[in-house]
């Protein structure tokens, strides 16, 4: 094939290089690092970088932030609305792994899952 | 090479063209999104543009259309904030295309790769920055590895098109 002649040692070293920088910040997500506390799996939900709330995953609730409606519901959290206009936030669906989250750019708004999953927490 | 011989009537005609060709391709982008699931997946075709432009007009004229395509479309089609976002990438990939282009060392392919792995890790840093939740980094490896897979797409693609359009842009 011509076309893969125009491309260069240099261009596949790169290319590795790149690949290994994201294996690199995998790994440690991977392994849980991120979530390295050990309480039973919470939702933490940040406005503007600070927290907003913290309540447990477990316990259904609506979370009513004027801009955005969180839904928490058997075990798992979804954006339910939110006034913004890309809707990627609402898009994301379920979340109910410990390490997940669910970003709302516009309005600045971060709910993520904390601590050990449901049934991790019982068999640990 | 870039504009030699070239009126200036030309070259802004030539930069208006490949502005407008930009913002097409930037809203094709949003409307593919590869994994719906990842917010900020795009194919990138944007980028192409500016390659192109990179290449055949020079560095001036692709930076300016780099910025004026990212804060028109930011306008028309995701708002201001999207267009802050838009342009930190924009400017972190322009540099880096720009220096690995000079460097010589690379094809548009490995300028292609860098650029689009360096526009997903300045909209991460902004992102980060604005949210102040480094948490957020956990997006990186999803974004690097289909931007790398978008970035030898448009690489290629580049490659075709700066050699089917140079007598066409450099006369």
């Amino acid at each position: 094939m011509k076309l893969f002649d125009i491309i260069k040692r240099s261009d596949i070293i790169l290319l590795l290089f790149i690949l290994l920088t994201a294996f690199l910040v995998f790994i440690p997500y991977k392994s849980g690092l991120y979530a390295a506390d050990a309480s039973p799996a919470q939702v933490v939900v940040t406005q503007n970088g600070k927290e907003y709330l913290r309540c447990s995953l477990f316990e259904d609730r609506i979370i009513d932030m004027g801009s955005n409606i969180i839904s928490v519901e058997n075990g798992s959290v979804h954006m339910k609305s939110a006034d913004c206009k890309n809707q990627v936030c609402v898009n994301t669906g379920e979340i109910n792994k410990t390490g997940q989250s669910i970003i709302c750019l516009p309005n600045r708004i971060t709910v993520r899952i904390t601590g050990e999953e449901g049934p991790d927490a019982v068999t640990r | 090479m870039p504009s030699r011989g070239k009126s200036s009537a030309r070259l802004v005609a030539d930069c208006a063209v490949l502005t407008a060709l930009s913002m097409i391709l930037s809203y094709i982008d949003s409307m593919i999104p590869l994994l719906p699931s990842v917010p900020g997946i795009k194919l990138g075709l944007a980028n192409l543009v500016i390659l192109v432009s990179l290449y055949l007009l020079g560095f001036a004229p692709a930076f300016l259309i780099d910025i004026i395509r990212v804060i028109l479309s930011g306008l028309l089609f995701t708002g201001l904030s999207g267009a802050l976002y838009s342009l930190s990438g924009a400017l972190l990939s322009f540099a880096v295309m720009a220096l690995l282009k000079r460097s010589g060392r690379f094809s548009e392919v490995g300028v292609s790769i860098a650029g689009g792995a360096a526009h997903n890790l300045g909209q991460l840093l902004t992102a980060v920055f604005l949210i102040s939740n480094p948490y957020l980094f956990y997006y990186y490896p999803v974004l690097t590895v289909t931007g790398c897979a978008a970035g030898i797409l448009t690489g290629f693609l580049s490659h075709i098109l700066i050699k089917r359009l140079s007598p066409l842009l450099d006369g």
